[in-house]
C-alpha cells in the first residue's frame, strides 16, 4: 500500500461541485491552477509547509469542494 | 464567451484567464525610477490580501440579496476578483526570485485584515454580527472606490508609456485597472441593496482612507529598505515629482479628493470611470488576446 510522504498533506477536490472561481488558486498556486478546461491538481500530497494556504482554500471555496487531510 | 451582452453599467459580465510572463521583466519596471517602481509594486503587496477579504464579504452578503441581476453579476465579480489576487501574487514569487522577501510585510497587513475585514468576534450578538457585515462590506465599497479610480488612472494616463515602462507590468496594471473599471458598482450596490446606511458607509471611507494610504506607503518604504540595489530613502518629493510626470496619481487626489467624492451623499460609482475605455483597453491588451485565443481553442476542443 502506497503511503503518503512524511509531512506531506492529502488535497483532494471534487471536481462536480468545483465551479471553477479560482479563490483556491489565489491562496495556493503551488497547487491548484484553474485553467480554461476547469481545475487542475497540481500536487496531491503537497508538503506540510503549504498547510497555512492549503486550509486557507478549503474554508474559502465559495462552493467547498476542496478536502485536505493532514 | 458573448462579446457583447446586455448588462448593468459597472457590473462584471465574465472572468478573464489572463496569464503573464515575468521573466524578461526587470526590477525596476519603470527605468531608472525605483520610487515609481516601489510604489506600484505595493499594489502586488496589498491588492492580493485585500482581494481575498473582498470575496469572503461579498460571498456572506450575498444570502442577502434578492434582486436576480445583482445575484448574477457576483459569480463574475468573485472570479475576477480571485483571478487579481492570483496575478498579482504571482509577481511576489518574481520580485523574491529577484531579492526582495515580502512575506514579513504581507503577514502583518494578513493579520491586520484579519481583525478588521475578518469575521466577527465570536461573542457578538447576532444583530451586532449583521452590523459588522455592514461595516466590512462598506469597508470594501470604499476599497472598491479606490481600486476603480486608480483603474481610470492608469487607463488614462500615459506617464508611464513616456517613460519606457515594462510592457507586461503594464498590461498587467492595466487589465486589473479596466477589470475594476468594469466592475466598480457591484460591492456599492450590494451594499445599497442590504444595508444602504449613508453614515456607516461615509464613516468607513474616513477610517479606510488613512490606513490604506498608510500601508501603501509603508510599504513602498519596505520595498525600497529591501531592494539591494538602491540606497534610497522614501521621501513626499519624490511622490509629488512622480505625479507631476504622470507615472503615480498625486497624493492630493487619493487623500483628499477620492474621499471627499465619495462621501457625498447621492454618490454612486457609475460615473466615476467609463466603462468603454476599459472594455477598449481589454479588446487590445496583449495579455487578454492571448487568454481569448486560449479560451476559443478550448472551446473548439471541447466540442469535438
Amino acid at each position: 500500500m502506497k503511503r503518503p510522504m512524511e509531512g506531506a498533506m492529502k488535497v483532494s477536490v471534487d471536481l462536480d461541485t468545483c465551479d471553477g472561481n479560482g479563490v483556491c488558486m489565489s491562496l495556493c498556486h503551488e497547487v491548484f491552477d484553474v485553467r480554461e478546461d476547469g481545475l487542475h491538481l497540481l500536487q496531491e500530497q503537497p508538503r506540510s509547509e503549504l498547510r497555512g494556504p492549503l486550509k486557507a482554500a478549503e474554508v474559502s471555496c465559495p462552493t467547498q469542494a476542496i478536502v485536505v487531510e493532514d | 464567451m458573448p462579446e457583447v451582452e446586455l448588462h448593468h453599467d459597472g457590473h462584471p459580465r465574465y472572468r478573464r484567464m489572463v496569464r503573464f510572463d515575468w521573466s524578461e521583466t526587470p526590477l525596476h519596471w519603470v527605468p531608472n525610477d525605483p520610487f515609481a517602481t516601489h510604489m506600484m509594486n505595493v499594489l502586488h503587496l496589498l491588492l492580493p490580501e485585500g482581494e481575498r477579504h473582498f470575496i469572503k464579504a461579498v460571498l456572506e452578503a450575498s444570502s442577502l440579496v434578492d434582486d436576480p441581476e445583482l445575484e448574477a453579476a457576483i459569480k463574475p465579480f468573485i472570479q475576477q476578483e480571485s483571478w487579481h489576487a492570483w496575478a498579482h501574487q504571482v509577481v511576489l514569487d518574481h520580485l523574491a526570485e529577484q531579492g526582495i522577501d515580502t512575506k514579513p510585510y504581507t503577514s502583518r497587513l494578513r493579520k491586520t485584515l484579519s481583525v478588521s475585514l475578518g469575521d466577527p468576534p465570536k461573542l457578538f450578538p447576532p444583530a451586532m454580527k449583521r452590523w459588522w457585515l455592514y461595516r466590512r462590506l462598506a469597508d470594501v465599497a470604499a476599497l472598491e472606490h479606490y481600486t476603480a479610480m486608480l483603474g481610470q488612472w492608469v487607463l488614462q494616463n500615459r506617464g508611464l508609456d513616456y517613460a519606457g515602462t515594462d510592457p507586461m507590468m503594464l498590461d498587467l496594471l492595466r487589465w486589473h485597472g479596466a477589470e475594476e473599471v468594469e466592475h466598480r458598482s457591484l460591492v456599492f450596490d450590494v451594499y445599497q441593496h442590504v444595508c444602504g446606511n449613508y453614515f456607516i458607509r461615509a464613516f468607513s471611507m474616513l477610517m479606510t482612507t488613512p490606513l490604506f494610504i498608510g500601508w501603501w506607503i509603508a510599504g513602498a518604504k519596505y520595498l525600497m529598505a529591501h531592494d539591494p540595489t538602491i540606497d534610497q530613502k522614501w521621501r513626499w518629493r519624490d511622490w509629488l515629482r512622480a505625479a507631476r510626470e504622470y507615472k503615480l496619481p498625486g497624493p492630493w487626489q487619493l487623500l483628499v479628493t477620492q474621499p471627499a467624492r465619495y462621501m457625498r451623499p447621492h454618490h454612486h460609482p457609475g460615473p466615476e470611470a467609463i466603462t468603454e475605455m476599459a472594455v477598449e483597453y481589454i479588446k487590445q491588451s496583449p495579455a487578454a488576446q492571448a487568454a481569448r485565443e486560449r479560451a476559443q481553442l478550448q472551446g473548439k476542443a471541447s466540442v469535438q
